[in-house]
């Protein structure tokens, strides 16, 4: 199916729903319009005439509506009026009822997901330059994203969670960061990301290790080009990771504990090295020392 | 059998059967032409357009394509009819009356093509 298949369904089910309204709006009608042209009416003369189905549906369309321009061609009998009240209850009624199932069908939670997938969609189609997929918007996540926008670079990002998403709605970003609350595990989001486009330069993965691990081969098919960048804490799945190819995997104990040993054994390279790969502007600081009569200061 | 098929059966059939009814008798002859069947003949096609929304398979979206057709043809032929009583001095001649009834057998084409694909798919789903 093409893509947007997924509105598509969901505009459907809306259409199905608004069946129910639409039918009653259309029986009230017609009943009111019937009444009306089989009641008899009387002109200014005093003759007796029947109203056409052209003048019944104006004036149900005035009444129905609470616009109420009176009683055209001619001023209406008794019994047209006593009919005029029943049209004008029932088909206001109707309206207010067919108001309300609408409403509620707009904000049905499947339809503004379907749309907040399609405005997404849309907007990673308008990036024209290199951009960064990044699956999950955490706090290394948003680091990132900062960082990106800082380098002026698009980043686009899919979380599972509806209220990263929505901060991600909240900050200001130098260079459009179009958010989507998905599974990136599923395919779909992932095309919808853009994953398959050349302009996709890599994807980050910042989720579980499970949901990573199928990011990662989804990306490596459909994009062979794209540079996959993987947090991954879990021996098991290096493995499985590795076996993809190029990617970069990184994981947060491992390189937790190369740092600590790093401080340990050789304090003044450690800050050397913060102060090479830390942010722009810090300054260097002096190197740790450890309180005497540690085990590392008798080892140094 | 469910009370929805019923229904969806109803309004189509029901909507070939008045357009017929409209249609039927010489071309132009206002009274072989009843205003009332006209109005029905809509109020039903609007219906049976309101039955096959919704259903997302091929032959459904064919069946709204013909009901729409349908519509757009009847409310034509009503409007000419109107336009020429109402709008204009001109009244219901012939040629007004020849416009009207032609437009309403298009529609009665639609419907046709309508129930011939409902009852096709319904022999179809017997077998």
């Amino acid at each position: 199916m093409a893509k947007g298949s997924d509105l598509d369904r969901v505009t459907f089910i809306v259409l199905r729903e608004l069946r129910g309204p639409i039918f009653m709006l259309i029986t009230v009608y017609a009943i009111g319009m019937i009444g009306m042209v089989l009641i008899p009416g009387r002109d200014a003369d005093g003759n007796v005439v029947h109203m056409g189905f052209f003048h019944a549906l104006y004036f149900m369309a005035y009444t129905a509506t609470t616009t109420g321009f009176g009683e055209l061609p001619h001023p209406f009998t008794e019994p047209q009026r006593m009919w005029s009240i029943a049209c004008l209850l029932l088909s206001v009624v109707t309206w207010v009822y067919a108001i309300g199932a609408i409403a509620r069908l707009v904000g049905n939670p499947y339809f503004s997901q379907a749309l907040a997938q399609r405005r997404f969609s849309n907007a990673v189609r308008r990036i024209h330059e290199p951009f960064v997929i990044i699956c999950g918007y955490g706090d290394t996540g948003s680091l990132l994203a900062r960082g990106l926008s800082d380098q002026r670079m698009t980043g686009v990002i899919i979380d599972g969670d509806v209220d990263r998403i929505k901060a991600l709605g909240l900050r200001q970003y130098a260079v459009p960061m179009p958010g989507l609350c998905a599974d990136a595990g599923v395919p779909k989001n992932l095309i919808d990301a853009g994953v398959d486009r050349e302009q996709c330069r890599a994807v980050v993965v910042l989720t579980e290790e499970e949901v990573g691990l199928k990011i990662a081969v989804v990306t490596r098919l459909l994009n062979p080009a794209a540079q996959i960048i993987c947090r991954c804490p879990s021996r098991l799945h290096v493995e499985e990771l590795r076996s993809l190819g190029s990617v970069i995997i990184a994981d947060p104990f491992e390189a937790y504990a190369r740092e600590l040993a790093l401080a340990l054994r050789s304090p003044p390279l450690y800050t050397l090295d913060e102060w090479l790969v830390g942010a722009r502007g810090a300054s260097l600081r002096r190197p740790l020392s450890c309180p005497p009569g540690s085990a590392a200061s008798k080892q140094s | 059998m469910s009370f929805e098929k019923v229904a969806f059966g109803f309004f189509i059939i029901l909507a070939l059967t008045l357009n017929v009814a409209f249609v039927s008798g010489d071309i132009d002859v206002p009274a072989h032409h009843s205003v009332w069947l006209l109005f029905g003949t809509i109020v039903v096609n609007l219906f049976a357009t309101l039955m096959k929304l919704g259903d997302r398979s091929q032959i459904g979206a064919l069946l709204l394509a013909t009901g729409l057709v349908a519509d757009l043809q009847l409310i034509l032929a009503a409007s000419v009819w109107t336009i020429a009583v109402y709008g204009t001095e001109v009244g219901l001649t012939t040629p007004v009356l020849v416009g009207v009834v032609s437009l309403a057998t298009g529609a009665l084409v639609a419907n046709v093509i309508s129930v011939t694909m409902l009852v096709a798919d319904t022999l179809m789903l017997r077998r």
